[in-house]
């Protein structure tokens, strides 16, 4: 029991009134507006003077209940008239659905320093064989994070794990080192419940090239880690009653721009742009499509697609989604209705995505195949992940690039009950040839 | 993780309960106690859970979980009359402290948080309930209990230090 149970154990002190007689009084009020149709439903004390009511009364308390439940807001719906995308491809069906209401032009700024060169292999380092099997590894308990990010400078995959513990994964030689840095992305306190399990507190991490850091965005606040000086910095919390979803980097500007739920006032979905070096956040619009539709009900940012110029979102939930194009520097939006869009859920559990190769990646729960957004034909392109595989994963805890053997990184394989079995593997997708390569193997029990 | 929560809160497995005697005998304290510093007010508090109760009644065997179902009915009814009196923000706490009044300075702590922090803390930390059922409770979801429960943490922080010294 931590402090604040104990704390708030004192509430124990308030006698709390019997109040059997007003239930009695408000159940007997209901029982005579309407006879009763259903007397073996009643039990306990009540027994006696009261008796159940039909479902006339019923249907009148559902409605009572949900006008006293907190409502949406939903807001309007999107100009919706058709136009031509700028790279239109005859097969996809795409459709300006408006502009986000007074977008911010900041992303327009074209400040960012470029994204430094991929290093390259040493010469006595084959990428293509596996690490050593018994090599210290994160933990690989519950994904609720998705906290994996390609670091250009260092040259390597940064990694928390739900413990909070900072790893590096050097893709040369396919090995986990510890980071051990100053501190954690998020008090350690927010890393596990009040059971002491881990409370998924950690988010999406994602490299700032500009300010050579990476931006750790998680339920437990914002963070940065400076791969050079080995210290996480605690930064400024984001906009009051939100939380981030989802989070690229937009190598223009140079800012990391992240897409928010807000909770408090309804189902409203926000962009937003965070500034490392001045550690701001500006609001850059609300996404403002039709979300009375089954498609529209959760949007998330998933990355960013250096050949459109384009931010990539999904409507999550396959058959009914889309996926959702929102012009950085504009506010543009574009719906692409094409089959296969990937069925992720960013809001809980987390499912791992990745900015790779100039475009977005997700792994599909349903299908169990990764999907990466292609520019050229606007499509996902889905690869079922292959029989080889140590079990059949319904998920991964991070998905990273490699730019430096051109493959992507999928970090702690999830199968089961996947609540809590994450193995703690490591497997790599080769982009010139879609085959998956083991780089680590799991741990044997 | 559930059963680790609920036992420290002292509430009895689900499955032990199969009907709503057992449900008020177990909850209807707690749940009042819940909701007094959920809501500032002993009259909503009672209000809600008897309120709640009825409506349980009236349901009779329609409900499959009632101690989940008074739960939220009870909670979503003290919401809602919050929200009808305007005190969807912190609530108003006398500035002086009666000696007499108990568990006072953890209820005045609370009563600076934002409605949906305060009850995901006391659900959590009081009641019991993991972020999936309280999410249920208050019709969110359990990553946004997680982030109310993180900012509510660190805004109590120092406010029951204060209350300490």
């Amino acid at each position: 029991m931590n402090d604040l149970q104990r704390r708030l154990r004192e509430l124990d002190h308030l006698d709390a009134p019997d109040m059997r007689a007003a239930i009695d009084v408000r159940a007997g009020g209901l029982a005579a507006a309407v006879p009763a149709p259903n007397p073996e439903a009643n039990s306990g004390w009540w027994r006696g003077p009261l008796v159940a009511v039909g479902t006339a009364v019923a249907i009148l308390v559902a409605a009572a209940l949900m006008v006293l439940s907190l409502g949406t807001d939903r807001g309007d719906v999107a100009d919706t008239s058709v136009q031509p995308m700028p790279t239109t491809v005859p097969s996809v069906s795409t459709t300006v659905v408006g502009s986000i209401e007074e977008w911010n032009p900041i992303l327009s700024i074209a400040s960012a320093r470029p994204v430094p060169p991929a290093a390259i292999c040493p010469a006595d380092a084959d990428p293509e064989v596996p690490g050593p099997p018994d090599q210290p590894r994160p933990e690989a308990r519950w994904i609720g994070n998705l906290a994996g990010a390609f670091d250009h400078r260092m040259g390597r995959v940064l990694y928390v794990d739900v413990t909070g513990e900072t790893w590096f994964f050097d893709v040369c030689t396919n090995t986990w080192h510890r980071a051990e840095p100053t501190d954690t992305p998020v008090d350690a306190e927010d890393l596990y419940d009040a059971a002491g399990e881990p409370s998924g507190a950690l988010g999406q991490l994602v490299y700032d090239a500009d300010s050579d850091v990476t931006v750790s965005l998680g339920f437990g606040g914002v963070a940065v880690y400076d791969a050079a000086a080995n210290t996480w910095v605690r930064r400024a919390d984001p906009p009051d009653g939100t939380w981030p979803r989802g989070a690229a980097y937009d190598p223009v500007s140079g800012l990391v721009v992240t897409s928010f739920q807000s909770w408090d006032d309804g189902e409203v979905w926000d962009l937003w742009a965070y500034d490392v070096d001045a550690d701001e956040w500006t609001e850059l619009g609300p996404v403002t499509v039709d979300r009375d539709t089954p498609c529209c009900t959760q949007i998330d940012l998933l990355g960013y697609s250096a050949e459109l110029d384009r931010l990539i979102l999904v409507t999550p939930f396959g058959g009914g989604g889309a996926t959702i194009l929102v012009d950085p520097r504009t506010g543009q939006l574009t719906m692409i209705a094409a089959p296969d869009v990937p069925i992720v859920d960013l809001a809980w559990p987390s499912h791992a995505y990745g900015q790779a190769n100039g475009t977005a990646y997700v792994y599909d729960q349903t299908r169990r195949a990764l999907c990466g957004f292609q520019a050229e034909t606007l499509t996902w392109t889905c690869h079922k992940a292959p029989a080889e595989l140590p079990t059949e994963y319904v998920a991964f805890a991070a998905i990273t690039g490699d730019p430096i053997n051109n493959r992507l990184i999928l970090i702690n394989g999830v199968h089961g009950d996947w609540w809590t079995d994450a193995t703690d593997d490591v497997w790599a997708v080769d982009f010139g040839t879609s085959e998956w390569i083991q780089l680590v193997d799991q741990t044997e029990s | 993780m559930v059963e680790s929560l609920r036992r420290q809160a002292g509430i009895p497995k689900l499955s032990d309960l199969d009907d709503l005697d057992g449900v008020y005998r177990d909850h209807a304290p707690r749940m009042w106690r819940a909701l007094t510093a959920f809501s500032g007010s002993r009259d909503v508090a009672e209000d809600a859970v008897a309120e709640a109760f009825a409506q349980a009644i009236a349901r009779g065997r329609e409900i499959r979980s009632p101690e989940r179902w008074v739960w939220k009915a009870a909670y979503r009814i003290a919401a809602g009359e919050l929200k009808r009196r305007g005190s969807t923000t912190e609530l108003t706490v006398p500035p002086t402290t009666p000696a007499s009044e108990p568990a006072w300075d953890i209820r005045a702590a609370l009563a600076k948080l934002s409605p949906m922090q305060r009850s995901a803390i006391v659900l959590h930390y009081y009641a019991g309930y993991p972020a999936s059922e309280i999410a249920h409770i208050t019709g969110s979801t359990p990553a946004a209990v997680w982030v109310h429960l993180s900012r509510g943490r660190r805004r109590l922080a120092p406010l029951l230090e204060a209350s300490n010294e």
